[in-house]
């Protein structure tokens, strides 16, 4: 059991260091990124290399990371392995704020911030909604969650359409999650690494917890602590990465069941390879959005709903998912 | 030695409250079983005990302190409660779910100690679990989630274990197995077992002292060889019942109702 661990930790480490190489040397040029390190490359391509490629990199690796982890820590929150920052219209609220700032023609530093409080805001509304006195019904919670997306949704559709044309272009980029509006990504990484950090302490507890809030407590967990701890991890990691790269689906869905078919339940194990997984998913589709139709470039979220959606159908007829 | 104490204890949920207050002692040694009918609170009765539902009035006392005041991890190490169901929504396998009920005796720095794995593999195999332990739970039929149940409760080591209907699903051999493993827990390691069972020859057979809680609200408590008396059953399930009696066993049989009534 130990050795099947360490063995897929170690597939994922490779991956992300392949997903990382990749996005550094593959792009409308090639660039070999080692001769940028030993100074053998033209100062333009080694502007793109640190200018462009390097945050962009950098944004995948840790907003992939992000979601993977916030799509487990929602999952057992609300017991539920259908949970995800987009399913549940965190990224929704965030989109809302956002669009709100720019039909206000804010600067991208209000944009970003809007985002990082309307996501927290949408959180805080699902589970103040969806919870009664204490007690939480995982179902009220995801049926709240679901609901309340719909409904960002709809006040989306309200503003692109009262919306000035001249914003129109701007609201719709960011309604596409993408990774190139950043170029100084580097808090990121100390988000990533706080969460996971937190997350290692909580994981234990979070098997537990994952068996029901009764069960937890009879087991010897102060569940309202440890419930509280996880939604303030989510929160900030979904807050995160919709500030970084707008609505981006299915990474927290796919990612933490893809992971706990190959590695079991536990979140020692589920939370650390999720977020590996998720880097190197969003990392790789983002590669891939750059270069497929090359110089015009995709938005990654387009990508990843198109690679997420028919992957989690499959999943849902063949393994069961259980709600 | 394990003892439980329920001073003028009236429980319920929200605005609903149980009966009359009941007050008794229970100890290690001793083999409790609760007998109503359905929704009569006997699943809430043992939630109250187990600190998971707040008293609506009076107190529960675990070797002489309020159960609301421990932190539940020290509770945990004294007390255990198997639920009435279990929730198997993530595919842990059948020795990780088991494993979860060392979490109590863990320190935060120190996942798992030899005692552990001692204690885990000692709860499967009581509940006959061994050849399934790496199986996931999801793929287990009802009856050996129950056991995963079981044998998780058992694994905590509690001196005190409260169960709400453990052996329902369960066929008869694992059923009769575990029955005579929670007596050895009762008789040899003198830890106080306290379940509720809708069975009432497994009550007669294996009880020292039951809780009876009538339809109407009363409550009775005490030796199940004076409480088990047929009148006070038929009064209980509002049911006619037969007696056997084989040697010095008796057995129940439900009769029939007469349903114009």
């Amino acid at each position: 059991m130990v050795r099947r661990t360490t063995l897929i930790f170690f597939l994922l480490l490779l991956l992300d260091l392949a997903a990382f190489w990749l996005a550094l040397s593959h792009g409308a040029v090639t660039i070999d990124p080692l001769a940028g390190w030993t100074g053998h490359l033209p100062d333009w391509q080694l502007t793109i290399l640190e200018q462009l490629r390097l945050p962009r990199a950098v944004a995948g690796m840790t907003v992939g990371a992000m979601l993977g982890m916030a799509g487990v820590l929602m999952q057992v929150l609300l017991r539920n392995p259908l949970a995800e920052p987009y399913v549940l219209g965190i990224s929704g609220g965030a989109a809302v704020a956002a669009l709100g700032a720019l039909l206000l023609g804010l600067s991208s530093f209000w944009v970003s911030g809007s985002a990082f409080i309307g996501s927290l805001i949408s959180m805080f509304m699902v589970f103040l909604l969806g919870g009664r006195q204490g007690e939480t019904h995982s179902e009220r919670l995801l049926l709240t969650g679901v609901v309340v997306a719909a409904g960002w949704g709809s006040m989306i559709s309200f503003m692109l359409a009262v919306g000035p044309d001249q914003s129109l272009r701007g609201m719709l980029f960011w309604l596409m999650g993408d990774l190139s509006r950043t170029s100084a990504p580097w808090w990121s990484i100390g988000v990533v690494f706080l969460a996971l950090a937190a997350g290692w302490v909580m994981a234990p507890a979070l098997d537990l917890l994952a068996r029901g809030d009764q069960q937890a407590a009879a087991l010897g967990v102060e569940i309202h602590r440890l419930r509280a701890s996880c939604y303030v991890t989510a929160s900030l990691l979904t807050a995160s990465a919709v500030t970084l790269a707008g609505p981006i689906g299915f990474v927290g869905l796919v990612v933490p069941h893809l992971i706990r078919l190959v590695s079991g339940a536990r979140h020692r194990v589920l939370l650390p390879a999720s977020m590996l997984a998720g880097g190197a998913l969003l990392t790789l589709a983002d590669t891939l959005a750059r270069t497929i139709i090359a110089p015009q470039q995709l938005p990654v979220g387009v990508l990843t709903a198109m690679i997420g959606v028919p992957l989690f159908l499959y999943l849902l007829r063949h393994q069961g998912v259980r709600g | 030695m394990t003892m439980l104490q329920l001073d003028s204890l009236v429980c319920g949920r929200g605005a609903s409250r149980l009966g009359a207050p009941l007050s008794l002692q229970a100890q290690g040694g001793e083999f409790w079983m609760i007998l109503g009918e359905n929704g009569v609170g006997k699943s809430t009765l043992l939630l109250t005990l187990a600190g998971l539902l707040p008293p609506l009035s009076g107190r529960v006392f675990l070797d002489g302190i309020d159960v609301a005041r421990f932190p539940r991890k020290l509770l945990a190490q004294r007390l255990g409660m198997l639920l009435q169901q279990s929730d198997m929504t993530f595919p842990f396998t059948v020795r990780e779910a088991v494993s979860a009920g060392r979490y109590a005796h863990r320190k935060p720095w120190h996942p798992s100690a030899p005692e552990d794995g001692a204690a885990v593999d000692h709860a499967l195999r009581a509940c006959a679990l061994t050849e399934l332990a790496g199986q996931s739970v999801q793929r287990l039929s009802g009856g050996e989630q129950r056991r995963v149940a079981i044998a998780t409760l058992l694994a905590q080591e509690a001196g005190a274990l409260l169960l709400d209907e453990p052996v329902n699903p369960l066929d008869l051999r694992h059923q009769s197995d575990l029955m005579a493993h929670f007596r050895h827990l009762v008789c040899s390691e003198r830890r106080l077992v306290m379940m509720s069972v809708h069975d009432l020859n497994l009550a007669a057979r294996f009880a020292d002292r039951v809780i009876l809680m009538f339809p109407d609200g009363s409550v009775e408590a005490g030796a199940a060889s004076e409480l088990l008396t047929r009148s006070r059953l038929e009064a209980l399930y509002r049911h006619p019942l037969h007696e056997i009696r084989d040697q010095d066993t008796r057995f129940w049989v439900a009769g029939e109702r007469d349903l114009a009534d």
